[in-house]
């Protein structure tokens, strides 16, 4: 799966959450402030693959069993953002 | 510009020449209104409630012109209804004659929802004692504008009880003073809190209840072209017998609460999130709960020392 | 006729320049009325007249480009949904009017609101279409089954469809007249040429050749019946003409041979003819012989004037008149007759009158919508 990122998003950083602003569709979304360690990754015109992106976050040495969890949490956060239309599968 | 005339000095009969001619035209706010009825409630409750606003002639600019008419038509004689005009547009359905005033107020308040995009529009009322506006959103079983009439009656200056409007550009509150609209019970408890309060006449079976309009202080009209500062949000929730309580928002939930309670903030795109983000970062926000009138006025007066 | 000074300003944009206050309120009401308070901005500015235009009036226009700028993001995401189910299920489908000058970014888009994203089709991929859109949450807004039939069995187009979730309409036809109108167009012939407009690079979508896309707005606007919107339609006629006829060669004469193809000659006379007697706009030789020659061939040509006189300035309370009364009874009759012939006219329209009797009659006492309108948001 190769993802981007929605362009001209604005952000703004809390504790806990962030909130962004997509001015391609006017929607405001409240979430959680790990998303926007991901946006940090993702571009709007170029794209990187889920497993890229799984990589960048989870160390090589981390035991398979924690492994398998942030692999998960991170699928579940691209999905969410995939239903948003924050991020975009190409 | 025209001479300064306020709607006090107008008698009776030339407050209803207006009306039933070309129409009464009053500076409310950064708005005007020219407003046409031949109801004979709509004059008096007018000349009651707005009597400290300025009037001015249809040589000022105009911003709506608003009418309150009977449909023609059989329906005039039985069982009379009334109709909301904003120019030629009617955008209601038709209302029990009874229930005039109160349409002209709601029609008012469409008029401004519809078309002042200059602002942002948040469903709150929005009150100010030493150059700090609280603004108070509207959110289900807020009792706001029973809390609203309560300051705006202890020498708080009322800016807006239906809507608070933000100035997009500078992010100044824009004052109204338009009446506090008051539902059942707190018509009798504003009453009995002073009994110097003037209200207009009370309206029976509306679809909010039953309704009467508390005519804002002389002072709130004076100063409405004086623009407040947001101090703080205030979400209220009465819940009866409960000792007051107040909790810290964070920024990011209030944030979300602010635009869930704004008339157009859809509409407005980024414009309206940077007004929004303004506010919650120039601002504190609290959820309030409260039951006790004394309690509740204390905690907004030292809320603004 | 009463004086419609939305009118004088879209003929000599100068005479803003000494109104007073009086006048700024008609021309706010009368603009705001026929839905064009954004034209009149764009031409004052065009004229460099903004600097005339009191800050009041300003802030009125302002509040409209925020209502346009916001229908354009909507917009946009609507296209691009569509498009997506289209190309799922290999339909190509072309965009019409609104849709269609947003998609081209004409300089009409930007001064222009609309209610429905138009779409032409196949007549054949409309079933499939049909059943795709209901399984994506859209609903049919005409229920009753007298609609229904009648939209079926003589229309060009289906029922509109609404979006349950983002109230989005769209309207899908298959031909731009109705397919009982015994002058029905060859639809193959104006979809000629047509292109794929690029609006950005997510959102594109087909709109007609420039000559189509002009006839098809004045056949448009005078087969109407009602006209509330006819000055604007006229004005939409005449930016469009501006346009294409700077930007495209041999304009007139494309227009003239499609027009003739298609057989709607007429159609072309009335744009050129109303442009000229009533915006006062100079005519490019070829379209003044074309107007010349074919005004020999209108019948009740002087009945047309008489209408279309009436019908195509401001609509307004302000400029209301007996003969506007008439011509507005007679717009209606001809706009019907125009789009049905009278064996089926007649009794469809006994029909409506007794279905919105009865619904009259059967109304129960509902409660006003405006509680709901300003105790919640409108806000999800």
């Amino acid at each position: 799966m190769n993802l981007v990122k929605a362009s001209k998003l604005k952000i703004l950083s809390f504790d806990e959450q962030i909130i962004v602003f997509d001015p391609n569709t006017g929607q405001t979304h409240c979430l959680d402030s790990n998303v926007n360690e991901i946006f940090s990754q993702l571009q709007p015109n170029q794209a990187i693959t889920l497993s890229q992106l799984q990589q960048f976050y989870i160390p090589e040495d981390c035991p398979s069993e924690e492994k398998s969890v942030l692999n998960s949490y991170i699928q579940d956060m691209i999905n969410n953002l995939l239903r948003l239309k924050l991020v975009f599968a190409g | 510009m025209s001479h300064k005339n306020i709607l006090k000095h107008l008698s009776r009969q030339e407050i209803d020449h207006q009306l039933n001619h070309q129409g009464l035209v009053l500076s409310i706010g950064p708005f005007v209104f020219c407003i046409q009825s031949n109801e004979s409630s709509i004059a008096k409750n007018v000349q009651r409630i707005y009597c400290d606003f300025q009037v001015l002639t249809h040589d000022d600019l105009i911003d709506f012109y608003v009418t309150i008419k009977r449909p023609s038509g059989m329906r005039r004689f039985i069982r009379p209804q009334i109709n909301f005009y904003c120019d030629d547009h009617c955008p209601f359905l038709p209302l029990p004659v009874s229930q005039a005033f109160p349409l002209l107020e709601w029609g008012m308040n469409w008029c401004i929802v519809q078309h002042a995009h200059r602002y942002l529009l948040l469903h709150s009322a929005v009150v100010e004692k030493n150059g700090k506006s609280i603004i108070l959103p509207a959110e289900s079983g807020s009792g706001k504008s029973t809390l609203c009439a309560l300051l705006a009656q202890s020498g708080w200056r009322l800016l807006s009880d239906e809507m608070a409007l933000i100035d997009n550009k500078d992010f100044h509150l824009q004052a109204l003073a338009r009446p506090v609209s008051l539902k059942n019970e707190s018509i009798r408890v504003i009453n009995q809190f002073d009994k110097h309060s003037v209200m207009g006449e009370v309206v029976d079976d509306t679809a909010k209840g039953t309704i009467s309009h508390l005519k804002p202080t002389t002072e709130s009209v004076r100063k409405m072209k004086i623009k407040g500062n947001a101090f703080a949000f205030v979400f209220p929730l009465y819940q009866k017998e409960t000792s007051l309580t107040v909790e810290p928002i964070g920024k990011a939930d209030a944030f979300m609460r602010i635009i869930k309670n704004s008339f157009n903030y859809s509409i407005l795109g980024e414009t309206g999130f940077n007004s929004v983000d303004y506010l919650v970062n120039h601002t504190t926000a609290y959820g309030l709960t409260y039951s006790d009138t004394e309690d509740v006025l204390a905690y907004f007066e030292q809320l603004v020392k | 006729m009463l004086h419609s000074i939305l009118l004088s300003v879209l003929i000599k944009p100068n005479s803003v320049s000494t109104f007073t206050h009086a006048q700024w309120n008609l021309l706010l009401r009368q603009a705001s009325t026929a839905k064009m308070l954004t034209r009149i901005e764009h031409l004052l500015t065009e004229h460099k007249l903004l600097d005339k235009v009191p800050a009041k009036v300003q802030s009125h226009f302002y509040r409209e480009n925020v209502k346009i700028s916001h229908l354009h993001t909507q917009v946009k995401q609507e296209i691009q949904i569509l498009n997506q189910l289209f190309k799922k299920n290999n339909i190509n489908p072309i965009y019409l009017k609104g849709t269609a000058y947003f998609l081209t970014d004409l300089p009409l888009a930007k001064s222009r609101t609309f209610g429905d994203i138009d779409i032409l089709l196949n007549q054949e991929d409309i079933a499939k279409i049909e059943i795709v859109l209901k399984c994506q949450g859209w609903i049919s807004q005409k229920s009753d089954d007298h609609d229904q039939e009648y939209y079926r069995n003589f229309m060009h187009e289906i029922p509109p469809m609404q979006n349950m979730a983002r109230g989005t309409i769209i309207d899908i036809h298959h031909n731009i007249l109705p397919i009982c109108n015994k002058n029905t167009i060859n639809i193959e012939l104006l979809k000629l040429n047509a292109f794929t407009a690029v609006q950005d690079s997510n959102v594109k979508g087909n709109v007609l050749a420039p000559e189509a896309m002009f006839l098809h707005s004045a056949i448009h606007l005078f087969h109407e019946g009602e006209f509330e919107q006819g000055l604007r339609g006229l004005s939409d006629l005449d930016i469009l003409f501006q346009h294409f006829d700077q930007k495209e060669e041999n304009f007139s004469q494309k227009l003239i041979q499609l027009a003739e193809k298609i057989n709607q000659g007429q159609s072309l006379y009335f744009a050129w003819h109303y442009l000229n007697k009533i915006f006062e706009r100079k005519l490019p030789k070829l379209a003044t012989h074309f107007v010349k020659d074919f005004k020999k061939k209108v019948k009740l040509a002087s009945l047309h004037d008489f209408i279309f006189f009436n019908m195509l300035i401001s609509h307004h309370s302000s400029t209301k008149t007996w003969s506007f009364v008439l011509a507005s009874h007679l717009a209606y009759w001809r706009g019907h007759l125009l789009r049905m012939p009278l064996y089926l006219l007649i009794p469809h329209l006994l029909k409506k009158a007794t279905i919105t009797i009865g619904e009259s009659f059967s109304k129960k006492p509902k409660v006003s919508k405006l509680a709901a309108d300003l105790v919640i948001p409108p806000q999800e």
